[in-house]
């Protein structure tokens, strides 16, 4: 089990996800999510301290990403992911070149999202 | 980190086959005779996965997998049943309860150890 | 024991180091590739084990730990993570100097060997250390028969699940890399069924992958890692080729034609595509038909059944022998003596015009011919172990620098002649030292510019004619034409108010003595840089090219003669002398008439298209005796974008030049690369022409 949080700050709200989050965290990281996607604020992820990410958390995190996009509200990363992020993304195999999420260029992966 | 196994079976010979098999995997494996006893362990002791026997006293496999089911803490561990060819009719329940996969009683070593790898990330 | 055979240990294990560092690199890209854990615990292995049999026992017992680490590993009882595989890295750096110091009396470093099988002791539970590769036999159909596993046929397999097959506890990774140790495999995911967040059932399975895995095992062992999952999943697994097909059948499909296969489109989108002349895939995808990741899954299969099959085609590497690079050169020499013989008998049985004679010269020529392409054949070396060399060098500068930089390399099978790749690593090290540290920016700088965190450095080859193309290619901030300028300026390379067009400003780069690095790093050095790299390629008779564009990053362009033995020339006479121009420097050539002369004034300009060339005669270099004929001709050459003419009596045509090195007695003669044997028997001498244009220079400046 991750741990999973919100911080605010001014214009800012930061999610942070912490540990190993997996498939048990996924509803608290959708409430998360939506809470965040009501509020006026930026909502800034934080990947930091992450040890690894199962698929149920990485498609919540992409379906925020496109959901945010098309209404036209910030969403991003706050820094560079932890490296076990990264192997996540790896052993699903999810490759930001070929994104289906017509996000070209915004796949939050690649770029940290559109900020 | 050591992945920890739960051994559940009332064969006391099964029980030690798959434990000494796991743990010379460098897994870490508890063991239970039953599903009651197993319910009582996987409190004071979380795991990663579950190996269950289907026919056992006091409670048996199915019952144990959908015990564990309705537990959130335990709603998606990897559980194996150990069924043997004959009883389809089990494995079926088994799925509907819950089971994550099966191993075909009697088994290798090696088949064991692969189901395992196959389940556990 | 015998040095003959030590020295064969030696070279063996240098070579297994090599193979062990680049799989140690991959790994660390994919920590779950069983097949390349088993690559390193057999290079391990061996190493290990032929360096007790050589007598090189504090080798062997060095290795005998990391290969128990190794070996647990391989049986997952144990992860990779990147402190292991930095130890194993420093570990192969101690073995070399282990090697290195065995023939001297000096002891290799005891203590250091035994700090580093302390740290990787750790890793080992405290019993293990004593049992070797002894539970090797526990997961025998993953990982021990994969050396004699010649990756027989290439599957795609479809794996969409349904949305509850997280419910029963299933985690689709481990059935991902349970088929990624089958074999090689390349697994691309769709994400197209992600529903909008409100309408996501957070404990559902939304995705789906395409594999394209090549591998040995055959249809039932990658139907059984799905077993559980068969339920639960939409599961397709087909075979798409057999590398044991004809090699007349080496079409491959088309990416529309894989689309269709899978139904991914129907015949009538296919046609419209094809209606449009643009490629077919980007059509698909704008017209809404296809999604992206489903042309690059077909894009992916594509590209891995020709990957197989050329290895296939490559037949089997390990049948091979050791020869010294001399005896090559020597057999290169003959078989280059054997053409100019074979080239004196066909003109002798022309003019004999005797029928026999004339099919005899005419069996020699074809058989020499073949004979010369063989041996120069033997001395070309792919390109990939000097490719993988910089995969180290790419790994520990970024992380010196703080930098994120993935290594791509391509066309590492092209190939090119020992010689010249000998004298290419020192140029490629330095230009990839150069993107690393000017080029990719800092990783805090990318995500400011809205670019993956993750810089890339792409190291390219391929084959253009009679000649190899590498490219270093990077995605950085490119070349900064403003501060190239100002450093040029201050340097007294330009004048201040030249006018430029933004290549002439790339070019300056290598201009000597030129470094825009404001501050010296220990990575890219101190301006002795970019002139070194332009003059060693052009001794090789090769040019450099340099492409950017600002925040997308440069390109810089190695052209490469395929070998140095034989050239194409363009065979020129002052007098009845014979002298050869480099082809590859020549642009055109023109008559020089009198007219052109005067214009130029008593200096050697002559004015071709509208521009001002300088010229040499040749004439007055060689001091060639005789009256110069009145119609001369001029051959233009470029060299680094400087254009000068070469005055000669007459151009005789383009002739394929085996070169001869000169003795020592004509190391004086200035301008002379070398020499070759025309078919007549005579000798015609090889410009020089860089040597030429320098001498000229210095000439014109005394």
């Amino acid at each position: 089990m991750g741990r999973l949080f919100f911080e605010d700050s001014t214009g800012d709200r930061v999610l942070t996800a912490a540990g190993k989050l997996t498939i048990q965290d996924a509803s608290l990281l959708k409430d998360l999510l939506m809470d965040a996607y009501s509020s006026p604020k930026r909502l800034l992820v934080d990947l930091t301290n992450t040890e690894s990410l199962d698929l149920a958390c990485i498609q919540l995190l992409c379906s925020a990403n496109r959901t945010f996009r098309r209404a036209g509200k910030p969403m991003g990363l706050c820094a560079v992911p932890a490296g076990g992020v990264l192997r996540s993304l790896e052993d699903v195999a999810i490759d930001p070149a070929s994104c289906d999420a017509e996000l070209k260029g915004h796949c939050l992966w690649v770029t940290g999202g559109g900020r | 980190m050591t992945k920890k196994i739960l051994s559940v079976d009332d064969s006391a010979s099964i029980r030690q086959l798959v434990s000494f098999t796991l743990s010379r995997e460098g897994y870490e494996v508890v063991e239970a005779v039953d599903g009651t006893d197993a319910l009582d362990k996987v409190r004071s002791w979380p795991v990663d996965m579950v190996i269950t026997d289907l026919n056992m006293p006091n409670m048996d496999g199915i019952e144990l997998i959908k015990a564990l089911r309705s537990d959130p803490a335990f709603k998606f561990t990897p559980i194996v049943m150990l069924t043997t060819e004959s009883v389809m009719t089990k494995k079926d329940a088994g799925k509907q309860a819950g089971a994550t996969g099966w191993i075909v009683k009697p088994f290798k070593p090696e088949q064991l150890v692969a189901v395992v790898k196959r389940l556990l990330v | 024991m015998m040095d003959a055979q030590k020295n064969l240990y030696r070279e063996e294990a240098y070579e297994l180091l090599a193979v062990l560092e680049d799989a140690l690199l991959e790994l660390e890209q994919h920590p779950g590739n069983m097949e390349v854990v088993g690559k390193v615990f057999r290079a391990m292995h061996t190493i290990k084990g032929s360096g007790a049999m050589f007598g090189f026992d504090d080798i062997a017992s060095f290795t005998h730990t990391i290969e128990t680490v190794y070996d647990m590993i391989r049986n997952g009882r144990l992860q990779v993570g990147k402190d292991i595989i930095s130890l194993t890295l420093k570990a192969c750096d101690h073995i070399k100097t282990m090697l290195g110091t065995i023939q001297g009396e000096e002891k290799a470093d005891e203590a250091k060997s035994h700090k580093l099988t302390e740290a990787f002791r750790k890793f080992l539970p405290q019993k293990e250390e004593e049992t070797p590769g002894g539970m090797g036999k526990s997961l025998p159909e993953v990982a021990s028969d994969r050396d004699a596993g010649e990756a027989g046929t290439t599957y795609r397999i479809r794996f969409k699940p349904h949305q509850d097959l997280f419910s029963n506890g299933t985690n689709p990774v481990p059935l991902l890399n349970e088929l990624r140790g089958l074999g090689e495999c390349s697994v691309i995911c769709h994400l197209k069924g992600l529903p909008e967040l409100q309408e996501m059932d957070p404990e559902g399975c939304y995705t789906g992958w395409d594999i394209i895995l090549t591998t040995g095992s055959d249809a039932n062992a990658i139907q059984d890692i799905f077993i559980f999952v068969e339920d639960t999943s939409d599961i397709s697994i087909e075979p798409i080729g057999c590398i044991l097909q004809d090699e007349d059948d080496l079409a491959y499909k088309k990416v529309g034609e894989i689309l269709l296969e899978r139904g991914d489109i129907r015949e009538g989108d296919l046609e419209k595509a094809l209606a449009s002349q643009k490629k077919i895939g980007e059509v698909l995808v704008e017209t809404g038909v296809v999604k992206r990741s489903q042309v690059a899954s077909a894009l992916m299969e594509q590209e891995q059944v020709r990957g197989t099959r050329k290895k296939h085609l490559a037949g089997d590497e390990t049948s091979s022998i050791r020869v010294p690079a001399l005896k090559l050169d020597a057999l290169v020499n003959l078989a280059g003596e054997l053409v100019t013989v074979q080239a004196r008998l066909s003109e002798f049985s022309a003019r004999e015009n005797d029928p026999d004679l004339m099919g005899i010269a005419e069996d020699v020529e074809h058989l020499s011919a073949e004979l010369r392409d063989i041996a120069m054949g033997i001395r070309m070396l792919p390109l990939g172990t000097t490719f993988a060399k910089f995969k180290r060098l790419v790994r520990d500068l970024s992380s010196e620098l703080g930098k994120e930089i993935g290594f791509i390399t391509e066309g590492e099978e092209t190939e090119l002649d020992k010689t010249v790749i000998d004298k290419l690593s020192d140029p490629l090290v330095h230009l990839i030292r150069n993107s690393i540290d000017h080029g990719i920016e800092q990783p805090d700088k990318r995500i400011a510019s809205g670019k993956p965190v993750q810089g890339f450095i792409r190291l390219t080859a391929e084959h253009a004619g009679a000649h190899v193309l590498i490219s270093i290619t990077d995605d950085g901030a490119g070349l900064d034409t403003g501060l190239i300028r100002a450093k040029a300026v201050e340097k007294g390379l330009i004048a201040a108010d030249a006018t430029l067009t933004e290549r002439e400003i790339h070019k300056l780069i290598f201009a000597p003595g030129f470094s825009t690095s404001t501050n010296v790093t220990s990575v890219s050095g101190r301006g002795v840089g970019m002139d070194v790299v332009r003059s060693s390629i052009e001794s090789l008779g090769g040019a450099v090219e340099v492409i950017s564009a600002p925040a997308r990053g440069t390109t810089i362009t190695l052209k490469l003669p395929l070998t140095l033995a034989i050239i194409d020339g363009l065979l020129i006479s002052l007098a009845d002398e014979s002298f050869v121009i480099p082809l590859a420097a020549v642009v055109e050539c023109v008559d020089l008439t009198g007219a052109d002369i005067s214009r130029g004034h008593g200096r050697h300009l002559i004015k071709v298209r509208d521009e001002i060339v300088p010229y040499i005669h040749l004439r007055e270099v060689f001091d060639t005796r005789g009256k110069r004929p009145e119609r001369e001709q001029v051959v233009i050459t470029d060299l680094a974008g400087k254009r000068v003419g070469f005055v000669v009596d007459k151009v005789i045509g383009e002739h394929q030049t085996v070169i001869k090195n000169l003795g020592h007695l004509f190391k004086a003669t200035n301008g002379v690369s070398g020499a070759t044997i025309l078919g007549d028997g005579s000798v015609a001498l090889i410009l020089d022409i860089h040597k030429l244009i320098q001498q000229a220079e210095v000439d014109d400046a005394a």
